[in-house]
């Protein structure tokens, strides 16, 4: 029962970031109905259509946009001193850190729907069993980067370093991977197919492609599979460790 | 006269103060430039040489971010009470105004040196005399955005309300600007919006100023960026130094 309390918390507080939220929604937006809209026009290739491409992208792009926001969160939590009066709760303390990353994961797929709804809408309506399915890779993927923020925010305790390293992750999430561009183009720099390979957000754009388009089912590979669950299963629990460290030391 | 120098000389000194801002900031351009539009160049038509496209488009991108991060140094100082000590100082009003705004264009050129030479590498250069006329006219266009940016910063101290309406700028002016792809690959309704849009006359002006081929100068380009320019400084100046007068704390 505390667990559904921290979850109903941390969803509440979710839109408190109205702003945020509405910013991010609407530049994923531009990126999707403008940048690639336009970028789509560039490219000569007649059977590659980038804007269908880039659809199922953005929407994993958001949802590791969002998840990123419950690290932040623990990160101000540390500098509020909030983080006192959280863990002076009823609450067991393996529960708080569980329902963390449950809620942050739920509030990435609420963040992500609109845009999966325009992709579905671009791409087809698929059947009901494989929309469920969509949902369940999406929500899977959004617990381990959740969980990968929780860990950023409490593993690296000085501000400064927390915002690099951050930086960094995003940098490599986002650019090394299949979002953008496809697995084979990316192979044009001598390394970067491997990078895309070990890239959770390349295991969750090809999966994604694959459900939504079957013009990409076969891009779904096994190590997509794999490297998603081997990813958030290992991330769920390091951020376990972590956050877990962290609230004992604070 | 020294009193307009020494409010110069403090902004320049601060531009340490932003290190995180500056070093990723500088590393995502970089990533950009080697990596996403170079991953990208091989998808677009040979006609176009998007990397150098691309590149010349962030350096203007470069100006734009940084020239606007005076908004976020405005609404901390208002936030901060800063501005309070700042009018204790024996300079005058324009003094002070003036200095403000050349000291953050100025701070904005330091900052893009450098990656002006990375982007020179990557872009080549046509005729050194026209890329120095061209940079007389970006340094009118820094200063135009530091304007913008003041504008902003005086009227809201919130963090969430400054990063709200900088995002929703960004999202639009942005990508319905030449800066990422070339005015014929957009559709009509965004290629009316990009011909009223400084960033396209700036990033066309560079473009042309690198001696790409398919860019020429045009007069409207020019007009555009003196009159966007001269009038935001203008209007810099009034708000800023109205605010300055009573509004501080509100």
């Amino acid at each position: 029962m505390s667990m559904v309390a921290i979850i109903e918390r941390d969803l509440r507080n979710f839109f408190k970031y109205k702003y945020w939220i509405i910013v991010l929604l609407i530049t994923n937006l531009a990126d999707l109905l403008i940048m690639a809209a336009s970028f789509s026009n560039l490219v000569t290739e007649e059977t590659f259509n980038y804007f269908l491409f880039f659809a199922p992208g953005i929407t994993v792009l958001s949802l590791f946009g969002a998840s990123f926001i419950m690290g932040i969160e623990v990160s101000q939590e540390r500098h509020s001193q909030r983080i006192h009066y959280l863990l002076s709760l009823p609450i067991d303390r393996f529960q708080f850190i569980v329902a963390r990353a449950f809620a942050g994961a739920i509030r990435s797929l609420i963040f992500c729907i609109p845009l999966l709804i325009i992709a579905i809408l671009m791409l087809g309506i698929p059947p009901v069993w494989l929309l469920l399915l969509i949902i369940g890779v999406l929500f899977i993927l959004a617990m381990g980067l959740t969980s990968l923020g929780i860990i950023l925010a409490t593993a690296i305790q000085n501000t400064r370093r927390y915002q690099l390293a951050r930086g960094f992750v995003s940098m490599w999430l986002m650019f090394g991977s299949t979002v953008f561009y496809p697995r084979d183009v990316m192979a044009n720099i001598p390394g970067m197919n491997i990078i895309a390979d070990i890239n959770p957000l390349s295991f969750g754009a090809n999966i994604l492609r694959g459900l939504l388009d079957p013009a990409y089912f076969d891009a779904i590979r096994i190590i997509d599979i794999v490297g998603l669950l081997i990813f958030s299963g290992s991330m769920i629990y390091f951020g376990l460790y972590f956050y877990n460290r962290y609230t004992k030391s604070t | 006269m020294s009193n307009f120098f020494n409010i110069i000389e403090r902004d320049l000194k601060r531009l340490w103060n932003y290190k995180i801002f500056i070093f990723t900031n500088t590393l995502t351009y970089l990533v950009q430039i080697f990596v996403y539009a170079f991953i990208l160049d091989f998808l677009v038509s040979s006609e176009l040489d998007y990397m150098r496209f691309y590149a010349a488009g962030v350096a203007i991108l470069t100006l734009w971010s940084f020239g606007m991060w005076a908004a976020w140094e405005i609404a901390d100082e208002r936030s901060e009470g800063v501005i309070d000590y700042h009018l204790t100082l024996p300079l005058s009003r324009t003094e002070y105004i003036l200095g403000r705004m050349i000291g953050g264009t100025l701070r904005t050129i330091v900052y893009s040196i450098p990656l002006f030479f990375i982007f020179l590498f990557v872009t080549g250069m046509g005729s050194f005399v026209n890329l120095l006329s061209i940079f007389g006219l970006l340094f009118l266009f820094s200063f135009g955005v530091t304007g913008l940016g003041v504008i902003i910063g005086s009227f809201t101290k919130e963090h969430t309300k400054l990063s709200f309406i900088l995002g929703l700028i960004d999202a639009f002016l942005i990508r319905l600007s030449t800066i990422y792809y070339p005015e014929y690959a957009m559709d009509y309704w965004m290629q009316f919006i990009s011909r009223i849009n400084p960033l396209t006359h700036a990033s066309d002006l560079l473009r042309w100023g690198l001696g790409f081929p398919d860019n020429s100068i045009t007069l409207y380009s020019i007009l555009f960026i003196v009159i966007f320019s001269l009038i935001l400084i203008g209007i810099a100046i009034r708000v800023y130094s109205k605010r300055l007068e009573g509004g501080l704390a509100t």
